[in-house]
């Protein structure tokens, strides 16, 4: 029998939530934690050390991806498996980018979740091969386009996002264009939305 | 046409009670234990209560999509909004606009209306609408002529008068 492994959920859904704790029970995923939405998915992660997230995508403050990033930005190493209820284009790429380590369709199989589970709490990845993957022209951004996007985001000037990444202002330009063209925006505000719709941000 | 972001909020609508409905379903095939029991039926009320006005929503949506002939006709839009005693008439479906009306919030507190320049506008109660629920009130509107405009001071169906 292996160690137990503390889950925490994070899922906004109260009927899904009671379906995963009834599916985890006969095996060794013990919920330490559940959380309807990613503001308290972060608090009870600084209170409770979990063994393993499993997230929702679309949670109600934020997409799940962003939590993941979120808490991988604060040091959580615990794996994380995104949750589902459909397929979604691209899922298991922005899935990987943000630090996740699988992705489940919410089917109601339990056989299918805890196979999941036990695939990224033994140390691999789980990723749902139902999800149609992105499609070429729609690349991940780069480490130095996300950081761009992201002072964009907080409402950066070009000016400021060179100054703040030590950057040429013809440099944060391209990157921007680099950026824009990628997520097919014509807009700073177009980009960020894009981004976030996504979960790159 | 639906959009992809439109198209995977309707189908997290759909498909998230099927999935409990399933769920529920192998636990009880599988082991019958107490709890399992217990919990199950009321969770299986509540999915399928979930899904059936989804699943009415989209054949709606459907049938709105497909140009299918509706049933318009001569309504005084004043009987499914109260608005004191003035008529407002418009050409419309009944079936269609009542729906409209209730995703709006007649449920909670309520909508009501205001006129002008030959256009009814409907202005939404407070009440929790999922993304299924916008599109299909959005197409309605639309299939009378009007739109569904949502602003930060909240939701409001533009309708013309007859």
């Amino acid at each position: 029998m292996s160690a137990e492994v503390g889950v925490l959920i994070v899922e906004d859904d109260a009927m899904v939530r009671g379906w995963i704790r009834l599916s985890l029970r006969s095996s060794e995923f013990r919920v330490i934690g559940e959380a309807e939405d990613a503001a308290r998915a972060v608090d009870l992660c600084e209170r409770r050390v979990p063994g393993l997230l499993l997230v929702d995508y679309r949670l109600p403050d934020m997409l799940g991806t962003e939590l993941v990033r979120e808490l991988r930005r604060e040091g959580l190493a615990a794996p994380a498996v995104l949750m589902t209820a459909n397929t979604e284009r691209g899922m298991n790429e922005v899935a990987r980018e943000a630090g996740a380590q699988g992705t489940v369709l919410k089917t109601g199989s339990a056989e299918e979740l805890l196979l999941a589970l036990h695939l990224v709490s033994d140390g691999g990845d789980s990723f749902d091969g139902r999800h149609p993957k992105r499609p070429s022209g729609q690349s991940a951004l780069s480490p130095r386009e996300r950081q761009v996007l992201e002072l964009v985001a907080s409402g950066a000037t070009n000016r400021e996002i060179a100054s703040a990444l030590g950057l040429g202002a013809e440099t944060v330009k391209t990157l921007l264009a680099r950026t824009f063209a990628k997520l097919g925006a014509r807009k700073r505000a177009e980009a960020v939305s894009a981004a976030h719709a996504r979960g790159l941000l | 046409m639906i959009d992809e972001a439109i198209l995977a909020a309707v189908a997290h609508e759909v498909k998230t009670p099927l999935a409990v409905l399933r769920g529920y379903a192998e636990l009880l095939a599988n082991g019958r234990d107490g709890r399992i029991l217990r919990e199950a039926p009321a969770a299986i009320l509540e999915a399928s209560q979930r899904l059936a006005p989804a699943v009415d929503d989209l054949l709606l949506a459907l049938e709105i999509e497909s140009g299918l002939e509706t049933d318009f006709e001569s309504l005084d839009l004043a009987e499914l909004v109260p608005n004191g005693n003035e008529t407002l008439s418009v050409t419309g479906d009944a079936r269609l606009l009542e729906r409209a009306v209730e995703i709006l919030g007649a449920e909670s507190r309520g909508v009501s209306v205001t006129v002008a320049n030959g256009v009814a506008t409907v202005v939404a109660g407070e009440a929790r609408r999922n993304e299924l629920e916008l599109y299909v009130a959005r197409l309605i509107a639309q299939a009378h002529g009007g739109e569904l405009r949502e602003s930060s001071t909240g939701l409001a169906m533009m309708l013309p008068l007859a």
